[in-house]
């Protein structure tokens, strides 16, 4: 009698602290129907015919970055995790890196060196090579910049699901008969599809939500359109009605997701997993090494040196090229603090989404997933109109800021708990409480030391997205704060491109130890059931 | 093993301290002095400001050495800052709002103060609101960019006015950007001037020349640097920032169109005085500061931007307002945006 009521407090308490963590993260939603509510023409400006159309670019877009980004990661995670290729841990860490570059930057590196006219360009004509330079700009480039930019989404936690994944399934599936392909098809894919799914909806809703490289690539999509109701025609409350579409077609890619259900359980329930041999690729191992550097090389390497060239350029023609200490720590910061608190917010809804599978929960997950294919603005205004009517204390705050962050980034944190966690058997659970730890503890005890490689993983890439983070920061921010991202959109819109080189450089420099612990850290902490 | 990677991350945080001690730190030092300076119950001004950092930060550090007032900035985009204050609304932190375009002062218009006599007569009467809400400080004329390689001789490739744009020639070879304040306010212009069926012509016309569209101008200026583009609508200054960075070399140049009309109206950056504000009296001195000689000198000279009163010297880079040959349109029927946006949505240039 008493342990079940004890039972019920657990999942009563987690329901409680999740709904009131869903409550904040839906202020946004909140926020644009009561925009959208106020506007006079909503219907005629939204049943257009150039509404649809600009609708299905988005969603021809999103399909193509996330396939795209899933055939990669594939690609990656397959050679980096399962052969012995040369130098890995310095491969995975290089293909980690594209994460780290914002895409208003890409954008701007990607159309000067190979735009239609660009320097790429330059140089092949005057090599004689050829004149017709391809263009890139429009869908393909988009799809292009994009892709590079967000693969490390799915790679990531793929890479650690592979690294994971117990091999005696795969070892049986072939011993009692089935092909390579077979297997890979009916027991390798389906172990990864919690992996993929998770990953596969940040690359979908970061796509949608992206402005930077779509502007710049000049591919208009629905938040190109919403952009221009804010900085057009100074018209937040069209802004709002147009951001419900936004936030219908996230909830469209939300519930799809359950289409692509795997097994029941991805756990083992072996005492001991055995993990993956390597296969030896003998001499072609150079051959997929160097196909591997390609997509780092194009989503970080090929941004940076654009960067270093700039800034050369600016420093040789004698510009004052200076960055302030107190920018750089204000950036480091904030960063840390955003990261901890989203930390904090993503533990109760991953474990109530991961531990008890009921609607409620599979809806409160859901909800904390939309803001993240909304354009930061829309995120940044609806803060700001709440904060200001109810709890004016923390306006222009630090406090509001970071929670600000939180929201924004909250899936990406859940989003690698929850593949974790998944894997993790609930039996050893069980075993601790069986032995008398109560829930609380067992979860502090048991589960979260053995899910905090993912735990820290979580937490790092809230750090990098608020790094470069720039419109929720822009309009969130306490007055007279600065940071990196400010600094690098307020030459780089002046077009003084040398001078938005240097905090774009420091923005990478102070991302790339993030992204290296992130590879190396999770190696060492591997999971044993 | 072990010991390698600590090697490693040992060394890659040293390489970033040694990156952060190589920074320059003596700007931060310089601003704890002043504060210190200031008096301690003076009210610090909070700026809004639409304009950008990079542009506006020395002239706004300038005028809190001068005055001894403790300014607040925040920066960020005209459209975001005019939407953050219309969600505050009377409980708005700022008292000033400083905005690249007339359609952003427009846009919060009920929020802001009268301003009194002696600002408003600053600047001639075209370059303010009409009820006295807000004033420019800058002036920016549309222009045409061309690349050089292309248009050899301007005044004979390139038509004498923007409507001449729409000849078939010019397919393929036009950049613009629908979506940026200041081309808005130039096709409010042609509403105005021109009447609405010849500017709905006109953007038809442009659009059946498959113009290429731009997020903003400085991608035009880019691209039309580049030779991507021949031509595209911008506003002036960009260029003359592209040219000192990269040099005499940037195959870029302006043209003003010799008829006038539309495609060469000016258009102002402006601020106004938030009605909200209870440090009204620093506000106004801030206003009279961004009017005076100093201030006035520096827009001419750094941001490359037209002076709004008398006797300035400006950059020799730029053409005499009087040359521009300046349309007469109301700078305030400038940020009547509704029609315009109407009528962009109506032809397709706007989604």
């Amino acid at each position: 009698m008493i342990k079940i009521r004890k039972a019920n407090l657990d999942y009563y308490g987690l329901l409680t602290s999740s709904v009131l963590i869903v409550a904040l993260v839906s202020i946004p939603i909140v926020y644009l129907i009561i925009r959208a509510v106020s506007s006079e023409d909503f219907f005629e400006l939204l049943f257009r015919q150039r509404v649809f159309f600009i609708l299905l670019r988005s969603i021809f877009l999103v399909i193509s970055v996330t396939l795209g980004s899933t055939l990669i990661s594939f690609f990656l995670a397959h050679f980096l995790v399962r052969t012995n290729i040369p130098f890995k841990k310095f491969l995975t860490v290089l293909c980690c890196l594209p994460i780290v570059i914002p895409s208003y930057v890409y954008g701007m590196v990607f159309v000067n060196i190979l735009g239609p006219k660009g320097k790429f360009h330059d140089l092949l004509s005057s090599l004689r090579i050829t004149e017709n330079f391809p263009d890139f700009y429009g869908f393909w480039g988009a799809t292009i910049v994009l892709t590079l930019l967000s693969y490390p989404y799915i790679f990531l936690p793929l890479r650690s699901a592979m690294l994971r994944m117990d091999s005696s399934f795969e070892d049986a599936s072939r011993s009692l008969g089935r092909g390579r392909f077979k297997t890979f098809f009916y027991v390798t894919f389906p172990l990864l599809s919690p992996a993929l799914r998770s990953g596969g909806l940040l690359v979908a809703l970061y796509t949608l939500s992206d402005f930077g490289a779509v502007a710049l690539l000049r591919y208009e999509t629905f938040t190109w359109a919403i952009m221009t109701q804010f900085e057009g025609a100074f018209n937040r409350v069209s802004a709002s009605v147009l951001s419900l579409v936004l936030v219908a077609i996230a909830v469209l890619i939300l519930s799809s997701d359950s289409f692509f259900k795997g097994p029941k359980s991805y756990f083992s329930s072996s005492s001991s997993n055995r993990f993956l041999k390597s296969r030896n690729l003998d001499y072609k191992r150079w051959f997929i090494f160097f196909i591997i550097c390609i997509p780092p090389a194009m989503g970080a390497l090929f941004p940076f040196a654009g960067l270093l060239y700039w800034l050369f350029k600016g420093i040789l023609l004698g510009e004052s090229i200076i960055i302030e200490f107190g920018t750089i720590f204000n950036s480091l910061f904030v960063a840390i603090l955003a990261a901890a608190f989203t930390l904090l917010i993503s533990c109760p809804i991953t474990f109530f989404a991961t531990r008890y599978k009921n609607s409620i929960s599979r809806l409160i997950e859901k909800i904390s997933y939309i803001g993240f294919g909304l354009p930061s603005i829309v995120i940044a205004i609806s803060f700001v109109y709440f904060t200001i009517n109810f709890v004016s204390p923390i306006y222009q705050t630090l406090v509001m800021l970071i929670i600000g962050y939180g929201v924004l980034f909250l899936p990406v944190a859940v989003s690698s708990m929850k593949t974790t966690l998944l894997q993790l058997n609930p039996n050893l659970e069980d075993a601790s409480r069986g032995l008398g730890l109560g829930y609380w503890s067992t979860m502090w005890r048991v589960t979260i030391p053995l899910i905090m490689p993912s735990i820290l993983a979580g937490a790092l890439l809230v750090f990098l997205l608020t790094l470069k983070e720039l419109p929720l920061t822009m309009v969130l921010a306490p007055l007279n704060f600065d940071s990196l991202s400010l600094k690098v959109w307020g030459f780089a819109s002046e077009a003084f491109f040398a001078k938005a080189a240097l905090p774009s450089i420091m923005i990478i420099l102070l991302s790339g130890p993030a992204a290296a612990y992130l590879v190396f850290k999770r190696n060492e902490l591997d999971i044993r059931g | 093993m072990a010991q390698s990677k600590r090697r490693t991350i040992k060394t890659i945080f040293s390489i970033l301290v040694l990156l952060l001690l190589a920074c320059d730190n003596q700007a931060s030092k310089v601003e704890i002095v002043e504060e210190s300076e200031v008096p301690k119950n003076a009210k610090p001004l909070v700026i809004y400001s639409g304009r950008s950092e990079s542009l506006v930060a020395p002239i706004i550090q300038q005028f809190s050495a001068v005055t001894g007032i403790l300014v607040k900035v925040k920066y960020g985009k005209t459209g975001a800052l005019a939407s953050t204050l219309l969600e505050e609304g009377n409980k708005t932190p700022a008292d000033i709002y400083f905005a690249q375009d007339p359609g952003g002062l427009g846009s919060v218009e009920s929020m802001l103060a009268p301003l009194t006599d002696d600002i408003i007569e600053l600047v001639p009467s075209w370059a303010g609101s009409p009820n006295g809400k807000w004033v420019g400080i800058s002036g920016r004329a549309r222009v045409v960019v061309y690349n050089t390689d292309a248009i050899t001789d301007p005044t004979n490739q390139l038509p004498d006015n923007i409507y001449d744009f729409i000849n078939p020639k010019w397919k393929g070879k036009i950049g613009w950007a629908p979506t940026n304040g200041s081309f808005q306010a130039m096709i409010t212009g042609m509403r105005i001037l021109w009447g609405e069926e010849k500017t709905r012509t006109w953007l038809e016309g442009i659009l059946a020349n498959e113009a290429k569209v731009y997020a903003k101008n400085t991608p035009i200026v880019e691209a039309t640097g580049s030779g991507e583009i021949e031509v595209g609508f911008v506003n002036h200054y960009y260029l003359h920032r592209f040219i000192a960075e990269n040099t005499e070399s940037f195959k870029a140049r302006n043209y003003v169109l010799p008829d006038g009309g539309p495609g060469s109206i000016v258009l102002v950056a402006g601020a106004g005085i938030l009605d909200a504000s209870n440090n009204k009296d620093s506000a106004e001195s801030f206003v009279k500061f961004m009017l005076s000689a100093p201030s006035q000198g520096y827009f001419a000279n750094q941001t490359y931007e037209y002076p709004l009163i008398e006797g300035i010297n400006k950059s020799h880079l730029l053409p005499n307002l009087s040359t521009l040959n300046t349309p007469d349109v109301d700078i305030s029927d400038l940020g009547d945006l509704e029609a315009t946006q109407k009528l962009l949505q109506e032809t397709g240039v706007l989604p």
